[in-house]
């Protein structure tokens, strides 16, 4: 058993790079669907089917980095531009706008929520900021973000504790 | 009859005072005796006149009060606009050429060879060109635009504006679905004296009223020509009524014809020609002038009239069209280019001709015009929108924030989050699959109705309502007010309230399928059976619920309790009292389609719920907005679970009992779902999702009689159908961080790994999975090859 322990250590350091290169590989349509046409995410769809039939339990996708289709970028910079004008109401409907085009982008759900929170609409802001946690996969950055909100969101509507507890959940991010 | 009994009392009443007058007569009499019989005649006229006087000038005084209130309040009566989502245009949008023109049509664009004014597109084959209108949104205004746009497989592949840049979104302007007009029917969109062609205004008053600007309200010259022209025709050929009569007539008087009533025409058009001016009087004739009807629904004003018969603002009618409607004031029946269209195209071409011997068109004007069609489109379904179920539900979320007066007066505009092509689709499926249905099983033919609803998954819009198979008429809306048992739609809120205890159930926990008998307190005894009458002895609780199996779940929902799954089901939006016996495991609670939506919605959420909303935003007639229905969420169930369970719901279409929809759609899609079946087949049933919607099925009949068809024969092909016309998207659902994936040996249940045969992996709530290994999880594992194995597997 000893003996075994370091092989083991050397063969996941000497598989790790195909690891590295497959995992990206499977993963690419997930990540280029928000960007590229549906067409083609038919298409990936369709070569991605076989492999999730065949088990109960398919891959999961690898967290993506803040990716936006070209309207939803728009629209968020839109919200931006609204933002800085303080129209909060017409910044909220922008991202509405946004998800109703990706609506499992769990980024403009995060921005959903800031803009409630920016309102004052502290429930609402930590529910949306729950729900982008629930799409947001693997993006520890993401979900770190989400919990801090939160915690915000709960202090200012002065539920101290849950507050506490979500910024113990953040820290875990870091 | 009941006037001819008012009219028998008033003598009667007239009677009795006429007993007191002659005695008070004849005390006063007394003291006149003395002067002159000539003076008492004089005095008794003078009394008269008096009293004449007083009484016209009473009646008159009525009239300049109902002339004037009632000039005000239609003025503002302006139903609430009801319109459909906008379409937002981008690259990468799932869009046919096809869809997008569909959309033009319903938005009234024309096809022309190359658009050169607004509300225009061409195409050449997957190019479509089009120049938009603008449209005040409620966050904005949108510029006309001119869009040049490149189709490929059914996707909007690129749009560029006319220098070749691309553009990123577009948003549309929103298709009129429909108003909201009060019980007496009128409906009507008004239009502003400014935004008015001058044509038409020059039209009205050739045509009509030549000295509308110089007469008093009445014009005695045309009234005499009238009569002369109309005794030298022997019959009614020519009117003398100007413009401000005509409106008085629109306004407070009803269709009769009596002397009477021209009396009172004439004198409240004086009336209105003292209190209002010449521009106020023409608005008001504009928006009030009586121009068709449409079934009840009477079609006021030539805002409404322009759309009613061609389809598009009053601002974008050529001279021909204008002439059409001008030419039909006379008489919108006789005259009715849809049902006379020959009368109605001989009376625009008289119309044409007196406006050029008028010089108001060139000859050649008018000869273009006389030879141009009539440019009618065909006649919309009946009242005015083909969407009654889902105005039906608008109003209905309206009534809550708002007085009904204000819906039928104040002009409202109500943005909506109707989608009028998936509605057109899911009601041809519904229709078309009954039909088929009621064919393939020997039922009776038109005894089987259905309603469903389709929503997007995120965010609770209701895309569309379809309360029956004849959807273009009003009437019972089962979508909402048909509550029936759901059956087995209710079970995956048992399995969920189950799945919500990791620590107890896994989707492999062993159920017991054996029979159950349960005592009621009124000591009957109830025993539920599978569908098949087979007994499935210990079956995995994904299995239970992907076949649907009565005992199995009622074991299980008895091991639970009620109360946990009834506190779900209030979690999913399910307010209504649920009577609290067991039989309701099995579906014995009876919710509309539109509530089985919300359920649905939450799973297809992720335990997220949304409200589901038929309105995005309600904006005041002046623009401003007066309310947001917002995206608002919900955790209704913890994610993990609902995860667990939404994977079990893919099995149910896969292997389970919805196995068939793969005939519909195929297998790449994933799509989950659940059939329901209840009683001797009185109610098919079937809710699911795919990547993006979720829909309600629901197949039956109204007299509750069994329809004859399971879940699977009947609701889950119209489910089939909808889905398929939408091309949804494939659902993908990503895996929360709560949940693992575990190997489990089919047949023990244990914990396996990839060697054993036939093992798969199952998600589990973290550690909950089985710690005991599987007997063909061999002895000497060896943890080096089964690296080997999960790396190049």
């Amino acid at each position: 058993m000893t003996n075994t322990r370091p092989m083991m250590i050397w063969l996941i350091i000497l598989t790790l790079p195909i690891g590295a290169c497959s995992t990206p590989m499977r993963s690419s349509p997930t990540a280029h669907s928000a960007s590229s046409l549906p067409g083609d995410q038919d298409e990936s769809a369709q070569g991605r089917g076989p492999a999730q039939t065949s088990s109960y339990e398919p891959q999961v996708a690898v967290a993506m980095s803040p990716q936006y289709s070209m309207p939803v970028a728009a629209l968020l910079e839109e919200a931006s531009r609204q933002e800085t004008a303080n129209d909060l109401t017409a910044a909220v409907g922008s991202v509405e706008r946004a998800l109703r085009i990706e609506p499992r982008n769990a980024h403009v759900w995060h921005r959903l929520a800031f803009l409630r929170m920016k309102q004052g609409r502290h429930a609402m802001a930590v529910e949306l900021a729950a729900k982008s946690n629930s799409l947001a996969g693997g993006d520890a950055e993401l979900v770190r973000d989400n919990w801090r909100l939160m915690a915000r969101s709960y202090r200012a509507a002065g539920d101290s504790a849950s507050a506490a507890a979500a910024e113990r959940r953040a820290k875990a991010y870091r | 009859m009941a006037k001819s009994r008012k009219n028998a009392g008033k003598p009667h009443s007239k009677s009795r005072t006429g007993k007191k007058t002659p005695a008070r007569k004849s005390r006063t009499g007394r003291g006149r005796r003395r002067t002159g019989k000539s003076g008492r005649r004089l005095s008794r006229i003078v009394a008269l006149l008096v009293f004449l006087g007083a009484i016209s000038g009473i009646y008159l005084l009525y009239l300049d009060h109902k002339v004037r209130t009632g000039f005000e309040g239609k003025r503002h009566a302006v139903p609430a606009q009801v319109y459909g989502r906008p379409l937002e245009l981008y690259p990468g949008a799932k869009l046919s050429p096809g869809q997008l023109e569909a959309e033009f049509q319903r938005l009234g664009y024309r096809k022309v060879t190359y658009p050169k004014r607004p509300a225009a597109w061409s195409r050449n084959r997957d190019r479509i060109i089009v120049r938009t209108r603008p449209f005040a949104f409620w966050d904005g205004q949108e510029s006309g635009r001119y869009l040049d746009l490149g189709f490929r497989g059914g996707v909007l592949s690129s749009m560029v504006d006319g220098n070749g840049r691309p553009q990123a979104l577009v948003r549309l302007e929103t298709p009129k679905i429909g108003s909201i007009y009060p019980a007496h029917n009128e409906d009507r969109v008004p239009v502003v004296l400014d935004e008015v062609p001058e044509i038409l205004i020059d039209m009205l008053i050739t045509i009509e009223d030549r000295s509308f600007y110089t007469h008093h309200g009445v014009d005695l010259k045309a009234i005499l020509r009238a009569v002369w022209a109309n005794l030298k025709a022997g019959g009614v050929v020519q009117g003398g009524s100007t413009l401000t009569q005509q409106l008085a007539k629109n306004l407070y008087l009803t269709r009769e014809k009596s002397l009477w009533r021209k009396a009172n025409e004439a004198v409240m058009a004086l009336i209105i020609e003292r209190r209002f001016s010449k521009d106020e009087i023409l608005s008001a004739y504009l928006n009030e002038i009586y121009l068709g009807q449409d079934g009840n629904r009477a079609i006021h004003g030539f805002g409404l009239a322009s759309h009613f018969y061609f389809n598009r603002p009053l601002d974008e009618l050529d001279l021909p069209r204008l002439a059409l409607l001008v030419g039909m004031i006379r008489g919108p029946s006789l005259y009715d280019p849809r049902i006379h269209p020959e009368r109605a195209g001989k009376r625009r071409n008289l119309v044409l001709d007196v406006l050029h011997r008028q010089d108001v068109i060139t000859a050649e004007q008018k000869n273009r015009a006389a030879k141009a069609p009539l440019g009618v489109v065909s006649r919309g379904k009946k009242g005015g929108s083909g969407y009654p179920a889902f105005l039906d539900l608008v109003r209905r979320q309206l009534r809550r924030d708002y007085r009904p007066e204000d819906l039928t007066s104040e002009g409202l505009r109500i943005f909506t989050t109707l989608d009028p092509e998936i509605q057109q689709q899911t009601e041809i499926s519904l229709s078309e699959r009954l039909q088929k249905l009621e064919k393939r099983h020997g039922l009776p033919a038109g005894k089987l109705e259905g309603a469903a609803v389709v929503a997007r998954s995120e965010g609770g819009e209701i895309l569309a309502v379809v309360g029956g198979r004849r959807a273009g008429y009003a009437g019972f809306n089962r979508a909402l007010d048909a509550r029936r048992p759901i059956g087995s739609l209710i079970k995956p809120v048992v399995y969920l309230a189950a799945l919500m205890r990791p620590d107890r159930y896994n989707l492999v926990t062993k159920l017991s399928d054996e029979p159950i008998h349960i005592g009621g307190r009124d000591g009957s005894v109830w025993s539920p059976r599978n569908f098949d009458l087979k007994n499935h002895g210990e079956v995995p609780l994904h299995l239970a619920l992907s076949k649907s199996y009565n005992v199995a779940t009622v074991r299980l929902g008895m091991e639970i309790g009620l109360k946990p799954a009834l506190e779900l089901l209030e979690q999913l939006g399910i307010n209504r009292p649920v009577q609290a016996i067991p039989a309701l495991f099995l579906g014995a609670v009876s919710l509309s389609p539109l509530e089985v939506a919300q359920i649905y919605q939450t799973f297809a959420a992720g335990g997220f719920r949304s409200p589901l909303r038929a309105i995005r935003e309600v904006q005041a007639a002046d623009g401003s907005q007066l309310q947001r229905y917002p995206l608002t969420v919900r955790q209704a169930a913890p994610v993990g679970p609902v995860y667990l369970l939404n994977r079990n719901l893919q099995e149910v279409v896969r292997t389970g009992t919805a196995r068939s929809l793969s005939g519909f759609l195929g297998d790449q899609l994933n799509v989950a779902g659940k059939t329901g079946t209840t009683n001797d087949l009185k109610d098919s049933w079937f809710a699911g999702f795919s990547g993006n919607e979720v829909a309600v099925v629901w197949v039956g009949r109204d007299d509750n009689k069994p329809a004859g068809l399971t879940g699977a024969q009947g609701a889950l092909r119209v489910w089939g159908d909808i889905m398929r016309r939408m091309a949804p998207v494939p659902l993908d659902l990503p895996r929360p961080e709560s949940v693992e994936a575990v190997w489990i040996d089919p047949v023990s249940g244990l914990r396996a790994d990839a060697r054993c045969e036939g093992a798969q992996e199952y998600p589990f709530i973290r550690g909950s999975a089985p710690e005991t290994k599987a007997p063909c999880v061999a002895e000497t594992d060896d943890p080096l090859r089964s690296l080997f194995r999960r790396i190049f597997e």
